[in-house]
This record gives structure tokens, sequence and C-alpha cells, in this order.
């Protein structure tokens, strides 16, 4: 049985930030992905009823999302970063966050958020709050490029411990 | 973690190594050679592979967490968490690329666009409730396809059991809108548009037919449209190609205003009095069955606040027409559809730019008491804007209040980062001297700043004033205007195109405290500098002759 139009958008709209980030993960430029990003949902709303349910759609519409991002790498002249033969493990990596809302995944992210420094918090807020890139984010606390990205990888690092364990995906991740 | 967030890692080891990579990476900068090294871990390493992906999933949840509260419900999810600590900092506004609002317009320009109209008017169905009454409209001439689009709300009240509607909502033939107060804009397919004032209840029947049961409406009917018909309880008016009001009252009583053009007015039921042909400046009136015919002109015919155009709705009109004008990138018109609205309505339909997102803003009345605006008293107040397009000339038109000028620069509208890192980033401000300021980022490394001079008319506090600037990039003329005159012209050496981009409205992204303290209420942006006649027309009709007092609601 085909989907609902409101079906269509609800998962649309539960899966965006996993969607937008998954084509973000392939063409690395943020400006682009949100161009593939509309891209999809157009798709998604003209052609989403034809698919058969949720779980299958949740899954069409990472493989749209793929196409649609490669055909804009292409586009680009710019090699993405995923080479096509680990695409379908790559999506299986993915596969493994679909089973969470996306409620749960920003609750966890912003009780971690708690857990980091002030400084740590600052840069965070300049980077993905203001939107500023790493090189503005250096100037304006007057470091090195280098040094930024130093510090938001040990943000990540710090802030996937501590999803892992919010999350409980700890053993889950040992075991896969 | 070390409270120090830059020290070196003594033993980085590689996963230190994966996360600054994906960092450089989703950062859009990483060099060829990092690319190299961060492809060839994710295909030999799953583990960094899974990490990876938990990386990018954080940086967009964090880059989306500025969510105005309205716009992430209104696209379905409900139980968000709150936002915590940090994502209410100052320092957090929605300048995500990926924010949920940013995403929440796209899909509702992709709804409005006609993919998704049974599902928009299902999410909406509270408000916009079928017509039953069988026995009022002709079932027969009830369409089932779309025949008329909300376009704008404004002040409105709503019946308590409905939920506020969405701007750009579908309505199909035989919608039945019920609203308390306030103004409601409809553009029919056919062509014609109009504007309901409430108390009012109208029913939509066809794309060139409309009933109204209560509340004044005014058409504006386009020569495709001839013969747009409004249908009231005592008569039925038939446009011949015209601008022209229908004032329903409570009581069953029928009045007609034609402003342009004529109309043709036939009693319903037919009685003693034969339809009639209503020219320009003529009017009609229909009660207890019997139809007068009077002319505007004559005050003593009619009730002379009914036939006098209001100053406001003569500005909402002009609005609605500057919302359409091709050369209008983003409009702001500072009009919200509910009490906590958080965010700022883009009323063009010819740019690309976004809504904006209010962060500490408070709504307040505006220039005229039947409209409102945004009150800046917070040092993180802000309306965070996205305008993408590209200008190779541009005028920015604001209507602002300021509580005082100086001690700091106070902006108005300000791209993200510093004009003078970024290309085309433009920073329009007061400065604390009360000149008029714009500054924008020439070829890498030059700052362009240009203000009014201090023996010339300066910006005053405590009253509205409509500010202006226009600056055309290829011959460099640069001109400010207060209250439609013009102040001063000067040329700077010609520039690469303006980009805005994210931008924030009464503060800067920089931290060096360039917040507004006062209320801005209409703020327009053109790709190309008006003439000194036109910056003057926008003044005129959007110039309140009778200043309102201050009145402030918080959100």
């Amino acid at each position: 049985m085909a989907l609902s139009s409101e079906t269509v958008v609800r998962v649309l709209m539960s899966h965006r930030n996993r969607l937008s980030a998954y084509i973000w993960s392939i063409v690395g430029d943020a400006h682009m992905a949100e161009d593939v990003f509309q891209e999809v949902s157009m798709l998604a709303i003209r052609k989403g009823c034809e698919v058969a349910d949720s779980d299958r759609l949740v899954v069409w519409l990472r493989r749209t999302a793929r196409l649609k991002s490669l055909e804009a790498c292409r586009k680009q002249r710019r090699s993405p970063l995923i080479d096509d033969s680990l695409l379908a493990e790559y999506d299986a990596d993915w596969q493994r966050y679909d089973p969470l809302e996306e409620a749960e995944l920003r609750e966890a992210l912003h009780a971690c958020l708690d857990g980091l420094t002030e400084n740590n918090r600052r840069i965070v807020a300049l980077r993905y709050g203001q939107g500023l890139k790493s090189s503005e984010v250096a100037n304006s606390l007057q470091r090195t490029v280098a040094a930024v990205y130093r510090a938001i990888g040990r943000i990540h690092r710090a802030l996937a411990d501590c999803m892992d364990r919010k999350l409980g995906r700890e053993q889950d991740l040992e075991r896969s | 973690m070390s409270e120090d967030p830059f020290q070196p890692d003594a033993n980085r080891g590689s996963g230190a190594e994966l996360y600054e990579l994906a960092t450089a990476y989703l950062d859009g900068a990483i060099t060829a050679s990092d690319e190299r090294a961060l492809a060839e871990l994710l295909r030999s390493d799953a583990q960094a592979r899974r990490k990876f992906v938990g990386v990018c999933i954080q940086a967009q949840l964090l880059s989306a967490s500025g969510v105005p509260p309205g716009a992430s419900n209104v696209g379905g999810e409900r139980g968000q968490a709150p936002p915590s600590p940090l994502l209410g900092s100052p320092f957090n506004v929605t300048h995500g690329l990926f924010s949920d609002y940013a995403r929440f317009s796209i899909l509702v320009a992709a709804l409005t666009m006609g993919s998704l109209l049974t599902l928009l008017g299902a999410w909406a169905a509270p408000t916009f409730q079928r017509a039953v009454r069988n026995e009022t409209v002709d079932a027969d001439r009830l369409h089932s396809v779309f025949v008329a689009q909300l376009v704008r709300t404004s002040n409105c009240r709503w019946p308590e059991n409905q939920l506020p509607p969405l701007i750009g909502q579908q309505l199909s033939g035989g919608t039945e809108i019920r609203f308390l107060e306030g103004i409601v804009e409809i553009h029919f397919r056919s062509g014609a548009k109009v504007m309901v004032e409430g108390p009012a209840e109208l029913t939509l029947v066809s794309a060139g037919e409309v009933r109204l049961d209560r509340g004044r409406l005014t058409a504006e009917v386009s020569d495709e449209a001839v013969g747009f018909a409004v249908k009231t309880p005592s008569a039925r008016v038939v446009d011949l190609g015209t601008q022209f009001s229908v004032y329903a009252e409570p009581s069953g009583d029928v009045e007609v205003h034609v402003y342009d053009g004529k109309v043709s007015v036939a009693p319903s039921p037919p009685g003693r009095n034969r339809p009639v042909v209503l020219q320009r400046g003529q009017t009609a009136r229909i009660a207890d069955g019997r139809m007068t015919v009077g002319d505007t002109t004559k005050a003593s015919d009619w009730d002379a606040d009914s036939a006098r155009e209001p100053e406001f709705a003569r500005w909402h009109a002009f609005s609605g027409s500057l919302g359409r004008d091709k050369d209008v990138v983003a409009y702001y018109t500072f009009e919200r559809s509910f009490p906590g609205e958080a965010h700022l309505a883009n009323q063009s339909v010819a740019g690309t730019s976004f809504d904006g997102a209010t962060h500490k803003t408070q709504w307040s009345k505006g220039r005229w008491p039947e409209k409102d605006s945004l009150r800046f008293e917070d040092e993180a107040a802000r309306v965070s804007i996205d305008i993408p397009d590209p200008l190779d000339a541009v005028t920015l038109a604001a209507w602002v209040r300021l509580d005082a000028i100086g001690p700091r620069p106070q902006s108005l509208l300000h791209s993200d980062g510093h004009t003078w890192n970024r290309v085309g980033a433009v920073h329009w401000f007061v400065d604390q001297r009360g000149r008029l300021c714009i500054a924008f980022g020439n070829v890498a490394g030059e700052h362009v700043d240009v203000r009014t001079g201090e023996d010339q008319a300066l910006v005053t506090a405590g009253t509205w004033r409509h500010l202006a600037t226009t600056v055309d990039v290829a011959s460099g003329e640069v001109a400010f205007y207060i209250d439609g005159a013009l102040i001063c012209a000067k040329t700077v050496k010609s520039s690469e195109p303006l980009r805005i981009g994210t931008a924030q409205l009464g503060n800067a992204s920089v931290a060096d405290r360039r917040f507004l303290v006062g209320s801005m209420d209409e703020l327009a942006v053109f790709r190309r500098a008006l003439s000194s006649r036109e910056i003057d027309g926008i003044f005129k009709i959007g110039v309140p002759k009778d200043e309102p007092e201050t009145t402030q609601e918080h959100d």
C-alpha cells in the first residue's frame, strides 16, 4: 500500500537532521549539502508516496540522498570522500541510527554539552551556533586554525563518548 | 578534558586524528592530503567510519539547534527537548545552514507549490473548516480543487478552538473562514486578490466567487479575473474590472464602494431593484431589500468613516505590491500571525531569502496601532535572516525608532562575520553620533565605510524614522536618506557584488556590542538602487500621521 503524503512529510521531518548529516558527510560542503537536501525533499514530496512503507521510505530517502550527493559532487568536479565500493557499508553505519528518534539524539547531545567546559562551549557556539568557519573562530580567538581543529575534534570526541553512554550504545558499538 | 581547549595532546593516537580530520572536512576547508588521509581511514577502519558518522550527526544537530519554536512545531515534530544552556546563549541563534527553521521554510515552499496540498489542508483543518451549510452555498459550485491561497494575516484573532492558519496555505472550494479581528489577504487562482477585515465570516465558493456573510472585503481584480463575484446575504456583486469593497454588516445590510473601474450589484433575492452598474466613486447600500446608490464624494450620504480609506489600509495595499515587486529580495513587514510568533515572515515573493528567526526580541505596537514592530532591548536581541542573492546594487530601507543615540554604534543589519574579511558582507548601522552608515567588504582585505556627515541631518532618537541607503556597486555611488529626504551621496571605490548572506537585524555577530536599543517596523531590501523619488514615495505612504504610544507586549 502506498504511503500518504502526510506520512511522507512526517518521515522526512523526523529524519531531516540525519539525512542532512548524511549528505553533508558525502559532499563535504555545507552549502552544497543544503541544496542537495532541498532537492531530496522535493523528490520525496513528489515521489515518496510510491514507496511501500515508512521503513522503506527511510532507506529510499538515504539512497536518493546518496545519488543526489554524488551527482552534486560530479557537477562540481569533486571526488566524493566515500569511495563507491564502501557506500553499502557506509549506509549500514548510518542505518544504526535509524531506530532512534531525533529528539533522543538531541536530548543526549544537549545533556552532553552541559558537561563541556565553558571554553569548549564557547568554541561550539562560535563554530556551530554562529556558523563561523574554523578559520573565523581562529581569528576571533586569536588561535591557529590547526589549534581550532584540534580543539573541535576533541570536543566531538568527548561528545561522542558521552552520547554513546547516554544512548546506551557503548556495548552496541563494541559488538558491531 | 583539559581546561585549555587548545593545549596539544601529549598522546594523540589515531582516534584524535579521525576527529580532527572530520572537523576540517565538515568545515569545507580540508587540504587534499588530509582528505586522502581521512578517506583512507574510513576505508580501512570500520570503527573510524562509525565515529565519523557520529561526528556528522553531532555537527548537524549543533548547527540546527537554534530552532524557532513555532517553526519546529508547525513542522509536525512535538515534544522537542528544551534547549541546553549553551544553545540559549547569546552566541547561539539560528545561524546554521541546516537550521530546522530553514528546512521548515523549504518544506513550506514545497508545500505551497502545490505538491502536498491535501496534507497542508489536513494540518490546518481546525482553522479552516469545510463548509457544511449547503443551504447557503450552492454545492454544485464547490470545487474539490484548490481555488485560492492564504497570502498573509495581520493582527488576527481566531476563535479559541482554532489554530492560526499557515501563511501560504492552499484553500479549496468550500473552505469557510472565520476570524474575530485583524486582516486576512487571499489570492484567488482567477487572479482576484482580496483583503478581508474582521470580524469576518466568508466561504470560498470557487476561484471566481466568494461568499461574504460578515466583514469588510476589498478586492483588486485583474483583467483576467473580470467576473469575480462577491455574494452576500442581500446582494451579489460582480466585478467588471476594478477595485472595490463590500461591507457585509452583521444586520445583513451591505455597502459596496467602487474605487476604480465598475461593478454590477444585484440585490439578492431580486426584489424591487434591478441590478445596477456602479462606476468609480459610486456606492450602493442594500438594506431591507432596497438599494440606494450614492457617491463617496458626498460624505452626507454615507458614514464618513467607512468611506474614508485609512492610511494603514493604504500602506497595507502598497505593502502587498512591494512584496510582489521583482526587485525586492527580502521584505519583512513585522506583522505576526499569533502572539508568541518567533519568526519574522519574509513577504517577498521574488527573492530566495528566508524568513527571519527572532531571538530575545519582544513584539510591540508598531508605528500604527494596527500593526506590530519588534523591540530590541536585550544585548542579545536579534533577528537572524538569510539573503543569499548576490546584489550588484542594493537599497536598504527600514522604519526604526531608537531609544537613544550612542554610546556605541547600533546595527540595523549586519552580515555575519566581519566586513573586512568577507567580500560583499554588509554592515548598515547608526553610529554613536547619529550618523547613518554603511560598510561593506570590498576585494579581500578592503573595508569600505561610508557615513553621512556630522553637519548633515542625523538620526534622532525617540520617534519613528525612515532610514534608507542605496549602493550601486558598479558606479560606487552610495546615498543616504532619512524620512525620504536625500541626506548625502558619496562615491566610493567600486566593489564586488554585495552578499548579505546570513545576517542579523538589530545586532551583529561580531563580539563588539553593536546591538540596537529601540524598535524596528518594516525592512525592505531591493536589488537595485531606488531613486530619491521612489524612496520619498515609500516614506510618504508609510509615515504615520499620529504616532501611537508604545505599548509593549512580552512574548
